[in-house]
């Protein structure tokens, strides 16, 4: 079996991923993009844009998503303006009608997770250290508890870097396995909206 | 410096060997280049030029084979901990409002906006300026003296002097371990002091070489592309922009990250017969660190080679007036009241021992306040996992240190998913929460702050090539950056 992505290994320290059972092209539009097309040269793209801060000039984000095993994957790279997957009220509408949505993401001060499910975020992790906050649904608080998030981590984990660890987090919570091919080129997507 | 025959009588002084103007081990400081010109050839020009027959000049720029034997002896190369703390000196002592970006792509001309932005910004004097870690400019002085010579090449009398400005840029490179500089004369810079007639017929005519060097050993640093040969009168005419690159050795390099440092300079002459050098004149030397670092990114772009300036204060800068407010309004307060942060040092009605000590805070011109010193998570993961315990006991009380903070730490939890736990130092630096010296601060923020500060943090990182923690290197010579709020 592939190996679980390490996405610092392959991004370096700063990104961010939004897993989510809602198709592709709605999951886009709810995140803000205005117009999503193939980019065959997405990481690229994305990686002009860092070089040149561009979202702190005008103030979007290029996202860019694929479908895998029959849920969508959408990846940030762009951090300067906030993390578009990570915003609470975002991620619940993507968990809407009984749902589940996820986003991980890394910055140099911390690797973590957090979980939408049924239109609303209900708990969230650190990858780091395994602490876990909120309130899951039974389902999910098993499916983290079964590859070993309790407190200050368990075995399973201690061997996975923090990146992994978020990426096995995701998969408990979605069933979607993230390995290092999932997030070569064959992306689509767009720059979102304008925000303040 | 002393001049070649400055207070001795003229005629009988030994000329000053050529090259000699640095003593092994020390940086090559500013200098004035000195050239002789035997007697009867400059009679000869003289002549010329009263013939109305002007001396054939090149035209073009002449490239120059680099010629080892030009190269003065060698600076000894400076052990990395010295490197590091002449660079924090230097740094302070020449602070000036620099700042972040990305390491521009190299070209064959200068970055134009770069340039500009360069030179219209605040410097200094011969240092120049330090525009960001990637990119510097100076206008430097030149100044050449011509003496006549006898047949043993005694200079027996000044003809005249000439001056002018070398304007000079130069672009670090983040790919490789290298800079490019590039270089012209100041148009319309040039002075003449011979007299009126040299000044209007002999001076403009002399050819001027100008190139690069690296100040210490070929084992360390070496530079490319010969001279640029130009009469002054062109020089003083022409915008081209002649370029060269300075490489320094990985092999040189130190520790995990192959840490090197070394001096680059301007040198300039006049060899050109009938012309000899006898000291060539030299801009003031400036300092380079490159390394290979394999953990700076952008996207899937890596950047695992790089030489920045190191004479620079590398700072992060965080704005109140911003969509990161909150984080910056909690490291405003840790710097400036870390007393009234939590958590406490003791609990409520305690008399604390001491003041909160609470590092980062940029001092422009105190090389040696206390700094921060990045880690990464896959280098340092046991710092950075105790610095995640350490919040999480003072920020929600949880965690195996929550009964350490259970009277000290936040009062009111952070709220998420609305609400983060911020934290100063950041959990990315040696100096975080788990710190057994310093002191740290928390605060409940909003996650688009949190979320905002975190990718301006990662940025500057990578734009100013912020080096990672290094246990086998002394803390002097180890990276470091402060925060700035604005």
């Amino acid at each position: 079996m592939p190996e679980l992505v390490d996405l610092t290994n392959v991004f370096g320290e700063s990104w961010c991923v939004t897993v989510t059972d809602m198709p592709l092209d709605a999951a886009l539009e709810f995140m803000g993009v205005v117009e999503s097309v193939v980019r065959p040269n997405g990481l690229a793209e994305v990686t002009g844009r860092l070089v040149a801060s561009s979202s702190r000039a005008d103030r979007q984000t290029l996202l860019l998503g694929k479908e895998t095993a029959g849920w969508t994957v959408v990846l940030e790279l762009e951090g300067l303006i906030g993390w578009v997957g990570e915003e609470p009220g975002l991620l619940g509408d993507l968990s809407a009608g009984g749902g589940t949505a996820c986003t991980m993401r890394s910055s140099p001060n911390e690797v973590a997770v957090i979980f939408a499910e049924d239109g609303e975020v209900t708990s969230g992790l650190n990858a780091v250290n395994g602490w876990r906050w909120g309130t899951p649904s039974p389902r999910l608080a098993a499916a983290l508890d079964a590859v070993g998030f309790t407190e200050g981590a368990a075995a399973e984990t201690e061997a996975l870097s923090f990146a992994q660890c978020a990426a096995l987090a995701v998969q408990a919570a979605t069933g979607v396995e993230l390995h290092a091919d999932t997030f070569q080129d064959g992306w689509s997507g767009g720059l979102t909206e304008p925000r303040s | 410096m002393a001049l070649l025959v400055a207070g001795q009588t003229p005629g009988s002084a030994a000329p000053r060997e050529p090259g000699s103007g640095s003593v092994a081990g020390e940086v090559p400081v500013a200098t004035k280049a000195v050239v002789g010109i035997p007697q009867d050839q400059l009679d000869q020009l003289r002549a010329k030029a009263k013939d109305g027959k002007q001396a054939t000049r090149p035209e073009q720029p002449q490239a120059a084979g680099r010629q080892p034997s030009d190269k003065p002896e060698p600076v000894t190369t400076v052990p990395l901990a010295e490197s590091a703390r002449q660079a924090r000196v230097s740094a302070a002592q020449h602070a000036v409002d620099t700042g972040t970006a990305a390491a521009a792509p190299i070209g064959n001309r200068p970055d134009a906006a770069l340039l500009d932005a360069c030179f219209k910004g605040s410097s200094n004097g011969e240092f120049g300026r330090i525009h960001n870690r990637f990119t510097h400019c100076v206008r430097a002085s030149m100044e050449v003296e011509y003496w006549s010579v006898n047949q043993q090449g005694v200079p027996i009398r000044k003809e005249g002097v000439t001056k002018a400005t070398l304007e000079i840029f130069t672009q670090g490179d983040d790919t490789q371990r290298r800079v490019r500089s590039f270089a012209r004369v100041q148009r319309d810079s040039v002075d003449y002091d011979w007299g009126w007639f040299d000044n209007l017929f002999v001076a403009p005519n002399v050819p001027l070489s100008i190139m690069n060097q690296c100040a210490q050993g070929s084992d360390v640093c070496f530079a490319n592309d010969g001279a640029a040969t130009m009469p002054w009168i062109v020089w003083d005419n022409s915008d081209f922009w002649f370029h060269w690159d300075v490489y320094n050795r990985e092999e040189s390099g130190a520790a995990r990250d192959k840490v090197s440092y070394n001096h680059w300079y301007f040198e300039y002459f006049t060899d050109f017969p009938p012309y000899k050098t006898l000291q060539r004149g030299r801009t003031e030397a400036r300092q380079l660190r490159c390394d290979s670092a394999t953990y700076f990114n952008f996207g899937s772009t890596r950047y695992p080679k790089a030489c920045v300036f190191s004479e620079v204060t590398s700072r992060l800068t965080y704005h109140l007036d911003s969509d990161h407010r909150s984080v910056a309004l909690h490291i405003f307060g840790a710097q400036t009241r870390p007393n009234e942060t939590y958590p406490l040092l003791v609990p409520p009605g305690t008399p604390a021992p001491r003041d909160k000590r609470i590092p980062g805070e940029f001092q422009p011109t105190n090389p040696n306040a206390p700094s921060l010193h990045r880690i990464t998570s896959v280098l340092q993961p046991g710092e950075t996992k105790a610095n995640e315990e350490h919040k999480q006991g003072a920020c929600y009380k949880e965690g195996p240190y929550a009964a350490e903070y259970l009277d000290t730490g936040l009062p009111v939890r952070p709220n998420p998913p609305a609400e983060q736990c911020d934290e100063y130092p950041f959990a990315s630096t040696l100096e975080g929460a788990a710190n057994p010296f310093w002191d740290f601060s928390v605060r409940a923020v909003p996650q688009r702050d949190n979320s905002v500060a975190g990718g301006l943090l990662i940025t500057h990182y990578v734009q100013d090539r912020v080096l990672a923690w290094d246990q086998d290197l002394a803390e002097v010579a180890n990276d470091r950056f402060y925060v700035e709020i604005r």
